[in-house]
């Protein structure tokens, strides 16, 4: 699986936890409020997942990223 | 005192069984003799305190026993100690004496001796045992560290001993050893065994699969360990085919869920389970046997003139107690009692229906965004799912949130990572958002100390 696969089943398994319903979306999708509805909770779990999966995570890097995209391309 | 204990017992029970381990077997007058000539020997060391760096055994019970006896301070060092924390130890406590099971390289400031083996005490067939000096001794424990540095604490053995009956017991009480004789609950039993005159076995390891054997081979009748170790005692006794016959059960220094009460209770139909909340610095404060989790809020309406009382000052337990240590050595700007004389336990609680109830420990409280959890809240959730062997609940540093809820987990046999997970999200969901676990690990094991959960979380990012 590559890595875009990747991120977006993370956060579709992360919106899962939360109740989310599971709408399929693509790379230029937000993350936060209208987008993914991604709350402060939510982020902090992401930041927690990326960082056990890869070792390194925007949000602990001072990035905040704001699409599934700017993830991506983190670490790309 | 130690020898008034030794001495009463010879008036009962002189060949009643007191030490047991797989190459010994003492009876009282034995002990008594073993623990009078040593006592002699430490006299005409010339030391004043001495220190001790030994696997829980014979020979430590004997030492302990004899400096007693000599009227003579012992400290029971840690065995995780190293040469270098040992050195500065027995400099810093002004030990004139250290006895060791194998030579350390530094040049230490006191001399160090080996034990003799227990095994090599050669014992009249039909020991006379003449009455020992009743002196009073101090003892030097350190707190198990689980939470920060471990500090030396101060008991005289009179304090100690105050906090146990004195009772012979009619039952031939066989105790098995299951917490390590440096820390606070090992020197208790200990206490409570000589003061009811009962027998303490030992198994060949500090391993929970030699204390389970031990308590088979040995028969021993009862047990006093943490939740820690019963979680993981239970998990190997579910595949023995011969069960313990045990008729007493004794949980205590970490908080007790519960549902290892249930499980215990299931195993053991014919044992008296009983749990109890006892501090390093406050000795045993109080004993619950309802079966129920906590403790029964009317400790908190106990007179001003009870052995032990409790009070809660801002969801903290504070006690109050007439035999607690006599404090901290060497560690001047330690406050770990009002201005009134009550002890800060540091542990946070909650009342409901009349019961008291643990959330964990002050210094464990985990903040997700300024929000306060309670990792024993969720603790105790997760470790009652099937798929649990253990689990360890901390606060991990996050760059959102500050801290999030993280558990490392053990599975048990037969369960897989994901089921389990899936599990403990159904089964948290009723708490608050904050306390859900965010971070879920698998490990194969979880650190303790002297059978209890350390808990040391990550720093806050």
């Amino acid at each position: 699986m590559d890595i875009s696969s990747d991120i977006i089943e993370i956060i579709t398994t992360i919106r899962k936890h939360q109740g989310f319903r599971e709408d399929a979306f693509g790379l230029d999708a937000e993350l936060y409020d209208d987008g993914l509805g991604l709350d402060s909770l939510c982020v902090a779990e992401l930041s927690a997942v990326l960082e056990k999966k890869y070792g390194k995570d925007p949000y602990t890097s001072g990035i905040l990223p704001q699409t599934v995209q700017d993830i991506v391309d983190f670490y790309s | 005192m130690i020898a008034s204990r030794l001495n009463t017992a010879l008036q009962h029970t002189d060949q009643r069984p007191f030490l047991i381990t797989s190459e010994i077997r003492w009876n009282y007058a034995q002990t008594h003799e073993a623990a009078r000539q040593l006592a002699l020997t430490l006299s005409q060391s010339g030391a004043s305190r001495i220190a001790c760096q030994l696997p829980d055994s014979a020979e430590l019970v004997l030492l302990i026993l004899a400096a007693a006896v000599a009227g003579l301070p012992l400290a029971i060092m840690n065995r995780d100690y190293s040469e270098e924390q040992i050195k500065e130890l027995t400099s810093e406590l002004d030990i004139d004496l250290l006895y060791i099971d194998a030579p350390l390289n530094n040049n230490l400031s006191c001399q160090q001796l080996t034990m003799p083996a227990a095994s090599s005490y050669d014992f009249a067939e039909d020991v006379k045992c003449s009455k020992l000096p009743e002196l009073d001794a101090e003892l030097l424990i350190f707190t198990s560290g689980t939470t920060g540095k471990p500090r030396c604490v101060r008991y005289r053995w009179s304090d100690l001993l105050a906090q146990v009956r004195d009772r012979r017991s009619l039952d031939n009480e066989r105790w098995l050893l299951a917490y390590k004789l440096n820390h606070f609950a090992g020197v208790q039993m200990l206490a409570h065994i000589l003061s009811s005159q009962s027998c303490l076995v030992l198994a060949d390891s500090t391993r929970v699969a030699d204390a389970v054997t031990a308590m088979v081979s040995q028969k021993v009748s009862h047990v006093s360990s943490t939740p820690t170790f019963w979680r993981f005692a239970l998990a190997i006794l579910s595949r023995e085919q011969k069960l313990p016959n045990l008729k007493h059960i004794t949980l205590g220094s970490e908080p007790v869920s519960a549902h290892l009460l249930d499980q215990l209770g299931a195993l053991f139909p014919l044992a008296r389970i009983v749990h109890i909340y006892a501090l390093t610095e406050a000795g045993s404060c109080v004993s619950v046997s309802d079966g129920k989790a906590g403790l029964p809020a009317s400790i908190l309406r106990r007179p001003d003139h009870a052995t032990v009382q409790f009070r809660i000052v801002e969801d903290k337990l504070q006690v109050k107690t007439q035999h607690g240590m006599l404090g901290y050595l060497k560690a001047p700007g330690s406050k770990p009692r009002t201005a009134d004389g009550w002890l800060m336990t540091g542990d946070l609680v909650k009342v409901e229906q009349d019961r008291i109830l643990f959330m964990g420990r002050e210094s464990e409280v985990i903040n997700v965004g300024g929000v306060k959890v309670h990792p024993l809240e969720v603790e105790n959730i997760v470790a009652a799912l099937p798929g649990v062997k253990l689990a360890r609940v901390y606060g991990q540093g996050n760059p959102i949130m500050g801290q999030i809820v993280a558990v490392d987990l053990v599975l048990n046999d037969g369960f897989d990572a994901e089921t389990v997970e899936d599990e403990i999200r159904t089964a948290c969901r009723n708490l608050p958002r904050h306390s859900m676990p965010r971070s879920m690990t698998i490990v194969d094991s979880i650190d303790t100390n002297n059978f209890k959960l350390t808990r040391r979380g990550s720093e806050t990012a």
